[in-house]
C-alpha cells in the first residue's frame, strides 16, 4: 500500500468520525418512502425509482399485449393557443435564431414579475378542482364519502362522475362510482387521462396495463418489452396518458415509450418524461446542464420529438394546467450546485413558479424570500388558469387556496394538520390530478 | 411477513447499520444535507423492497448500490420540505485531526476527494473507505472491474498532482 492509499484511507476515517445520526432514521426512510409514494402518485415521477434488479415472477398471464379490446374513445384534448402577446422573456434572450436553433433561457434568479399574496382567515372562495381531505371528495358543491378504508394519496375524475384513488402506503388503486362505493382495485402506480376514459397503471413488476373507466383490463405491455434491465431498473414507469396513448419511463434510463393501447403499437422516445400534458401532448423533460448538479428544463412534442424551448436553471417541473397553457415548477430543489444557489446559500425560486408553455418565460412565483404568507406545498391549475394551492405554514399547518395570475389569493378551504410532524409528515390536502 | 413485522424487521437492520451507512453516505456527497438526503431516499427505497432486500445474500450490497445511485442521479432533483429546517439527521462534527498526517494537509486530501469525479469519488470512497474489493466496487458502481481499475487510477493519480501542487 502506497503512502498515498495509507493517507486516503486516514483522511477518509477522520472525515467520518464526527458522523452521527440524531434522528430516528427507519421512522423518516418509512416516511419518505410515504412522501415519494405520493408524490409519484399525485404529480410526476420525477425520481427514477431504482427497484432491486430482482425479479419476482408474477401472475398476470390473463393479461397480454395482444389482448387488447376496444376502448371507448372521448373527445380529442383542445390546444389553445396563448391569449395575448408574449411577454419577453425576464432572463437572457434566447439563443442565435436561425431556424433550426432551440430558444434557450436562463433561469438566473430575476423576479417573476407577479409574486403570490397569499391570504388569511376564513374560506371565502371556491374552486373547480376537486379534492380529497380525509375520506371526503369535494367536488364544487357537492362531497362524496369514499366508502373504503385507505391513506388516499391520490385523486382523478373519471369520465363516468366515478373516481379513483390511491392508498399511498400500499399503492393500490380503488375505482369508485358516483357515490364512493368501491368497484375494483388496480396495483401499481397509475395515471388518468384528461377525459377520464383510461386509467393507464404500471405495476410492481414494471409492465404497463390500461383499464376502462369501470377498472376493467383492456390492455397491457410486458416488462419484457421494456428493454432496460440491464440497468438494475424495475421497467415501464407510467408518466402520462394522453387520449389513448399512454406515456411511461424506460426503467432509470433517459428513454421513454409511447404505446397506444388501442393498436397496441410502440414508439420508443429518446428522452425521460418528467411531466406529460395531455392538451398539447408535450412533455417537461430535465436534462443534464453545463455543470454537474445543474439542469434544464424543456418542452418537449412527443409527436414530432421537437424540442420547442429550455430553460436553464434551478427548476423541477411539477404539473401542466388543465389547457396547457402554463407549467407549474418548484425551485426547492435538493442537491444543486452552489452555482444554482442564492450567495447566501438559498434557493433562487420559491416552491411555485408558473412558465408560460409558448415561450417558457416566468409569468408567477410563490413562496419565495419575497413570497409571503405561506409555502406552497402542492398546486393545480384548472382551465380557467386559476391556481389551487396547498399552503403549507411555518407551522405544519396545511390550507387550501385559489390565486390568479395576478397573484391574488383567497382561502378556499381551512387550515389542517399533517398526519406526522417531520418533513416528510402527509399534507392532508389532494388535489385531483385531472 | 405484515406489515408490522415488516417495519420492525426493517427498523432493526437500519438501527444496526445507520452509523456505518451515514458515514459512507457523507463520504459520497460530503455535505451533510446532501448526506441526509441520500440515506433517507435510499433507505425509503430500501423500505418499499424489503421482502427482497432481506432475502439477499448480501443485504449491504444492495443497500450500498442504492446509495451509490441515489449519490450519482441526484441532479435529477428532488423535493425538499422546507418546513422543518432544525429536523436533521444527522450530525456531523469537525474531525479532531489525525496522528502522522499534517492537518492542513487532512483537509486539502478531503477536499480534493470531493473534487473528483462522481464516479471516481465513488470508487475511492468504496475500496478505500469500505474496504471493498474491485470487483465488489464494480458490483457496486455497475461497472467492470476494469472500469473500477481505471477511476481508482485516476482518483489516486490526480489527488497525488493536486497534493504535490499545494505543498509546491
Amino acid at each position: 500500500m502506497s503512502d498515498m492509499d495509507q493517507r486516503l484511507k486516514r483522511a477518509l476515517g477522520e472525515h467520518t468520525e464526527g458522523v452521527r445520526v440524531v434522528a430516528d432514521l427507519a421512522e423518516r426512510a418509512i416516511a419518505r418512502d410515504r412522501s415519494n409514494k405520493r408524490r409519484e402518485l399525485g404529480v410526476a415521477a420525477l425520481a427514477a425509482g431504482l427497484v432491486l434488479a430482482v425479479a419476482v415472477p408474477m401472475g398476470w398471464g390473463a393479461l397480454r399485449a395482444s389482448s387488447v379490446r376496444p376502448l371507448p374513445v372521448g373527445p380529442s384534448q383542445s390546444t389553445t393557443a396563448p391569449t395575448g402577446s408574449p411577454s419577453a422573456p425576464t432572463n437572457t434572450p434566447p439563443s442565435a435564431p436561425t431556424p433550426t436553433a432551440i430558444p434557450t433561457l436562463t433561469a438566473d434568479g430575476s423576479p417573476a414579475p407577479v409574486n403570490l399574496r397569499f391570504a388569511t382567515g376564513e374560506p371565502t372562495g371556491t374552486t373547480k378542482v376537486p379534492y380529497l381531505i380525509g375520506d371526503v371528495i369535494h367536488d364544487q358543491s357537492r362531497t362524496i364519502r369514499i366508502q373504503a378504508e385507505g391513506r388516499w394519496g391520490s385523486l382523478s375524475r373519471l369520465s363516468n362522475d366515478g373516481w379513483l384513488v390511491t392508498d399511498g402506503d400500499t399503492l393500490v388503486s380503488t375505482v369508485l362510482d358516483s357515490t364512493g362505493l368501491p368497484l375494483t382495485e388496480i396495483t401499481g402506480t397509475t395515471r388518468v387521462s384528461a377525459s377520464g376514459l383510461l386509467i393507464a397503471a404500471s405495476d410492481v413488476r414494471g409492465s404497463l396495463r390500461a383499464y376502462d373507466n369501470l377498472g376493467a383490463p383492456v390492455a397491457s405491455l410486458d416488462v419484457k418489452t421494456c428493454g432496460c434491465s440491464s440497468g438494475g431498473s424495475s421497467g415501464y414507469e407510467v408518466a402520462g396518458v394522453v387520449n389513448t396513448t399512454v406515456y411511461a419511463n424506460r426503467g432509470d434510463l433517459e428513454a421513454s415509450v409511447a404505446w397506444d393501447v388501442s393498436t397496441g403499437k410502440t414508439r420508443r422516445l429518446p428522452f425521460r418524461l418528467s411531466v406529460v400534458d395531455p392538451a398539447t401532448e408535450t412533455a417537461a423533460v430535465l436534462t443534464p446542464g453545463a455543470k454537474a448538479r445543474t439542469s434544464c428544463l424543456e418542452l418537449r412534442d412527443l409527436l414530432t420529438l421537437r424540442t420547442r424551448w429550455r430553460l436553464c436553471g434551478p427548476l423541477l417541473p411539477r404539473t401542466f394546467s388543465s389547457n396547457g397553457l402554463y407549467l407549474m415548477a418548484t425551485g426547492y430543489i435538493d442537491g444543486l450546485d452552489d452555482s444554482q444557489l442564492n450567495p447566501d446559500g438559498t434557493f433562487r425560486y420559491g416552491g411555485l413558479v408558473v412558465v408560460r408553455t409558448s415561450d417558457g418565460s416566468l409569468v408567477l412565483e410563490g413562496g419565495g424570500a419575497t413570497g409571503a404568507g405561506g409555502s406552497p406545498v402542492s398546486y393545480r391549475m384548472g382551465d380557467d388558469s386559476k391556481l389551487v394551492v396547498q399552503v403549507g405554514s411555518a407551522t405544519g399547518l396545511r390550507g387550501l387556496q385559489r390565486c390568479t395570475l395576478e397573484g391574488v389569493c383567497e382561502v378556499v378551504a381551512p387550515d389542517s394538520p399533517r398526519a406526522v410532524d417531520i418533513p416528510e409528515g402527509e399534507d392532508p390536502y389532494t388535489l385531483s390530478d385531472n | 411477513m405484515d406489515d408490522a413485522e415488516r417495519r420492525a424487521d426493517f427498523t432493526a437492520y437500519v438501527r444496526a447499520r445507520e452509523q456505518a451507512l451515514a458515514r459512507l453516505a457523507y463520504l459520497l456527497t460530503g455535505d451533510r444535507d446532501a448526506a441526509e438526503d441520500v440515506l433517507q431516499n435510499a433507505l425509503a427505497k430500501v423500505y418499499r423492497h424489503w421482502e427482497r432486500v432481506r432475502a439477499a445474500e448480501l443485504p449491504d450490497a444492495y443497500v450500498r448500490r442504492i446509495m451509490v445511485n441515489e449519490s450519482n442521479s441526484r441532479w435529477r432533483g428532488l423535493l425538499r420540505r422546507h418546513e422543518s429546517p432544525s429536523s436533521h439527521v444527522l450530525e456531523v462534527i469537525d474531525p479532531p485531526g489525525v496522528v502522522g498526517l499534517d492537518p492542513t494537509a487532512s483537509i486539502d486530501l478531503w477536499r480534493h476527494v470531493q473534487g473528483l469525479p462522481t464516479q471516481q469519488r465513488a470508487a475511492v470512497v468504496l475500496r478505500y473507505y469500505e474496504d471493498l474489493t474491485e470487483a465488489q466496487t464494480a458490483e457496486v458502481l455497475g461497472c467492470s472491474v476494469g472500469t473500477v481499475k481505471s477511476h481508482t487510477s485516476r482518483a489516486i493519480s490526480a489527488l497525488r498532482t493536486r497534493m504535490s501542487e499545494a505543498t509546491a
